[in-house]
This record gives C-alpha cells, structure tokens and sequence, in this order.
C-alpha cells in the first residue's frame, strides 16, 4: 500500500504561502489565479447562504501541483506570495 | 455507452431521452438535496485534485481506492459526458428552457466572474438557482434557442470543449458547460489524475477518425486538443492522433481545412468502444 501510494500521491515539493493581511482578494486583484499555468490558487466563498450574497472569498494555494516557476510572486502586486522549496522532500 | 448511460437512453443516447428532462425530478428529495449541496458548496468541495490526493495515512489512502473501485465501474453513475457540436444542436431543438451563467470553475480557479460560459437546460437547474444568487453572480441570462446555438458555435470555434451534465444519483439533466484544461474541475481531475479518475466526466459517443491521405501536416489541429491526444511527427509531417486518449470533442475537426478529421461512433472502432 505505501508503494501505490507514493506512486499515485504526486509529491509536495514547494510550499506555496499567501500573506492574506496583504492580500486584496478575487474580486480586486485575482492576478494570481489568473495567471498560474498550474492553476495552484482557487477561490471559493468563506460562508455562501441559501438567498444571500457573500462577498467574503478566500483565496487558497493548492500546491501539490505547484512548479515553483514563480509567475505568481511576479505578478501579485502587493508581494503577498511566497514560494519556498521544502528541502527534506526532495532527494539530490 | 457505459451501462448507466444505456440504462436511461431507452434506446437513444441519454442525453436524447426526452424523459431525463422531466419537470418529475423536482419532486425526488434525493435530486433536490444534491441540487442545493451543489450551489453551497461546490467552489469549495472542488479542490479537487490536490486535496483529494494530499491523505495523510494509508488508511485514508486504502478508503480512497475503494471508493474508487466502486466508483469507475461502467454501471455507476456519473456526472458529465462530452458531446460534439451535432449533438449540442439537437439537445437545443430538444428541451428548455435555456439560459447562461458564469462558470463555477473559471469564477474558482481563475477568478472570471462575467464571461457566462455555462448553459444550464431544462428546470433541474434552473428552478433552484434563483435561490442562490451567490452561486449565479452576474444573473442568469434567459436566450432563445437560435442564440443557445449560435453561442455554443462561437464557444467552438474558440476552442472549448462542450460536456453536458446530469445529477449524481438520477439521470436528471442539468446543463452544458463549455471547458478547458486545466481551469475545469473536471478535465484538471482526469488529465492529472489519469483515465481511471473517469466518474466525473466521461469521453463522448463518438471517436475522431483522421484520414491519413489528406492530412497536409499544417498543424492546426494540434493545438485545439484539450486532452493531448493529437501530437505533430516532424518525420512523417503530418499530425498523430491517440485515438485511446481521445474524447470525441469534434473541436480538431472544426479547424481542419481539409476535411481530413470525421467523428466516428465509438462504437465502430473496437479497440476504444470500452474506453470512457
């Protein structure tokens, strides 16, 4: 089972961090999400009711798939992204 | 056609089926109850991928893989089929009523909360959708028949992929989406994940067939694939087609100036009839 598994999980090899006191959010910016060839980030809103409209969404960076090609600490205009490499994952 | 497909088709394919269109799903709980849990929480639940495969021990892991076996097999149900542009049409002229919204996906993973791209048909969709306005920013369009056709026609050319859905536990029909990789939930899951992920989206009736005599080389076609199935042979100068990977979208066929690319039923070409 550990085999298929390591087969199958794709490998976390960078950690994607959004500095969300920095962050403007989808509905001003978004230039991450659309920017990202991997499309790493995702949008959803933090509490939707049945009959209202939320306008608090939550940017999230779902790095399993990530690149580390850095598009996205180029284009964020506040510099609220910060990619780093985790070391103990990759074996050299 | 997979079991549960031919097992709501009445003999037609299953989006054919005038029956799947009926206003008698709305009176299913089951339907409703599925209907509402995807308006509240479908940017959310459609992390998809990355989540699904981030499980921490191999207990979740063996869950996961069970649940899977269960899943793919032909006879359970599934969400979503791609269909070619004939079919588009004749689903149009079939059923209504018709309108546009913005696409979840595109709004979750990109951030496009105004290019309305989806085309919900029938009253699944529609009757409850007007109680989420937060899932349907930007309104919901009403268009005429002539209009859906003519949108689903540009959306073509520009080189999107048109699937259509159905409710998870019924055959009840929800709507067209028009995709592409990798900003939709469902062909990110199965390019990523490989072609066992199949409960989601599932290839179309249909095959391209490429004649290989006319083919010029130009390379058009390769660049319209949304599944990687079409690669170029600098060698032989001519385009490749994988026809184990292809849907059967027809978007190849729509750039070929030379006619060379027919859809072909799936179920004449024996080494993919069982591939959905």
């Amino acid at each position: 089972m550990e085999h298929l598994r390591e087969l199958t999980v794709p490998k976390r090899t960078v950690s994607v961090q959004i500095d969300k006191t920095k962050c403007a959010g989808p509905f001003d910016c978004g230039v991450c999400l659309k920017n990202c060839p991997a499309t790493v980030f995702k949008t959803y809103p933090k509490k939707r009711v049945k009959g209202e409209v939320c306008n608090e969404w939550d940017i999230v960076a779902d790095d399993t798939f990530c690149w580390g090609c850095n598009v996205c600490t180029k284009v964020c205009p506040k510099n609220a992204i910060t990619i780093s490499e985790l070391k103990n994952n990759i074996k050299k | 056609m997979c079991d549960w497909c031919q097992q709501h088709g009445d003999g037609k394919k299953w989006y054919l089926n005038i029956k799947n269109y009926s206003k008698e799903f709305l009176k299913d709980k089951a339907v409703v109850e599925a209907v509402n849990a995807f308006f509240q929480n479908i940017e959310s639940s459609m992390v998809g991928t990355a989540d699904l495969l981030n499980l921490k021990n191999d207990d979740e892991f063996s869950e996961m893989v069970a649940a899977t076996k269960q899943a793919i097999s032909t006879s359970s149900p599934h969400r979503g089929q791609v269909v070619p542009l004939e079919d588009v049409k004749k689903i149009i002229k079939l059923a209504g009523p018709i309108a546009k919204v913005a696409c979840v996906c595109r709004r979750s993973r990109r951030a496009s909360f105004e290019e309305k791209t989806c085309i919900p048909v029938g009253p699944v969709f529609l009757e409850y959708a007007k109680e989420w306005p937060d899932y349907t920013r930007g309104g919901i369009d009403y268009i005429s028949k002539e209009e859906a056709i003519e949108l689903m026609e540009g959306f073509n050319e520009k080189g999107y992929v048109h699937t259509f859905w159905m409710d998870y536990r019924s055959p009840a029909v929800v709507g067209f989406c028009n995709c592409e990789f990798p900003t939709c939930g469902a062909l990110r899951a199965r390019r990523f994940l490989g072609d066992w992920y199949n409960f989601f989206i599932r290839k179309a009736e249909y095959v391209a067939m490429h004649d290989y005599d006319r083919c010029t080389g130009c390379g058009s076609c390769v660049q319209r694939c949304q599944f990687s199935a079409i690669t170029y042979s600098p060698y032989l100068e001519k385009a490749i087609f994988d026809m184990k990977k292809c849907a059967g979208c027809g978007l190849c066929r729509t750039v070929c100036e030379q006619g060379a690319i027919k859809l072909m039923p799936r179920s004449k070409v024996p080494a993919v009839t069982e591939l959905w």
